[in-house]
């Protein structure tokens, strides 16, 4: 479950950072600028969730080990030096590195339209790719926590019509 | 000197440990046979453990080593049975 839960959280991040980005970026109307943005831009956030994963949930983990070592009474034992350690590693990379290609391929999809279409009609595909993968991923949402599948998609859709929005407002301001 | 064969532990882990792979890994040192491994307490941090071990010339540091690869400590060493057979124990009137 747990890599699911990276593959999830993964897509949602790459997809919806890049589509502020690819949206920011479409003011210089240059297809291949757009493109190079919005996949170095979502190359560098699975690289820092892949840091983020590591770093963030090894402190968790650490900080965690101290209360049991606290409570085994009589023993010096560090957790730190034990297979349970380990064990907790091997987790967090496979989460981390669900999360760090999840994020790419999540970052793919807003910036794929523009290899095939003009920057105008671009940004509507872009914008509509990525509300149709998040409306998507709300439906599996909705299915795994058992929720109605319509709403939980929706909800996620919603939130990338306000992600378009506020990167769409932005790219006017600066216009 | 005759060979332990048989060590009965009282074991402490954290909770987090994984107990099976625990009795795993004790039954894969050399000398050991076979491994049992009761629960006998749990609380929110700590799980409590009867470790019995069976083997042919058991070395108490060796299975200590693997406990404590698993966060684990021994608090004491309830039963020892040693000698070229096992000899199990009789419930005598005083029982």
């Amino acid at each position: 479950m747990a890599p699911f839960r990276y593959l999830i959280r993964g897509l949602i991040d790459g997809a919806l950072s890049t589509l502020g980005i690819v949206l920011g970026a479409s003011i210089g109307g240059n297809a291949k600028v757009i493109m190079a943005a919005g996949l170095s831009g979502g190359m560098a956030n699975a690289v820092s969730n892949l840091l983020g994963a590591f770093m963030a949930e090894r402190a968790s983990i650490l900080a965690g080990f101290r209360r049991y070592e606290r409570a085994m009474v009589g023993s010096d034992i560090k957790l730190k030096d034990t297979k349970i350690y380990k064990a907790k590693k091997r987790e967090i990379w496979i989460g981390g590195v669900y999360d760090c290609l999840s994020t790419f391929l999540g970052s793919v999809v807003p910036v794929l339209p523009f290899a095939f279409v003009d920057v105008r009609t671009g940004i509507t595909a872009a914008v509509v790719t990525t509300l149709v993968l998040l409306f998507a991923l709300g439906v599996g949402i909705g299915r795994i926590s058992r929720e109605n599948m319509l709403i939980s998609g929706s909800k996620m859709a919603i939130f990338g019509i306000l992600t378009a929005l506020l990167a769409l407002s932005i790219e006017f301001f600066f216009r | 000197m005759a060979k332990v064969r048989r060590l009965v532990l009282d074991v402490m882990v954290p909770n987090i440990a994984d107990v099976t792979k625990l009795a795993q890994d004790v039954a894969d040192v050399k000398t050991v046979h076979g491994a049992n491994i009761l629960v006998s307490e749990i609380d929110k941090e700590v799980i409590n453990l009867k470790v019995i071990v069976e083997g042919d010339n058991l070395k108490i540091n060796e299975i200590e080593k693997v406990i404590a690869q698993h966060g684990g400590t021994i608090h004491s060493v309830d039963n020892v049975v040693a000698g070229k057979e096992i000899v199990e124990d009789v419930e005598t009137p005083q029982d």
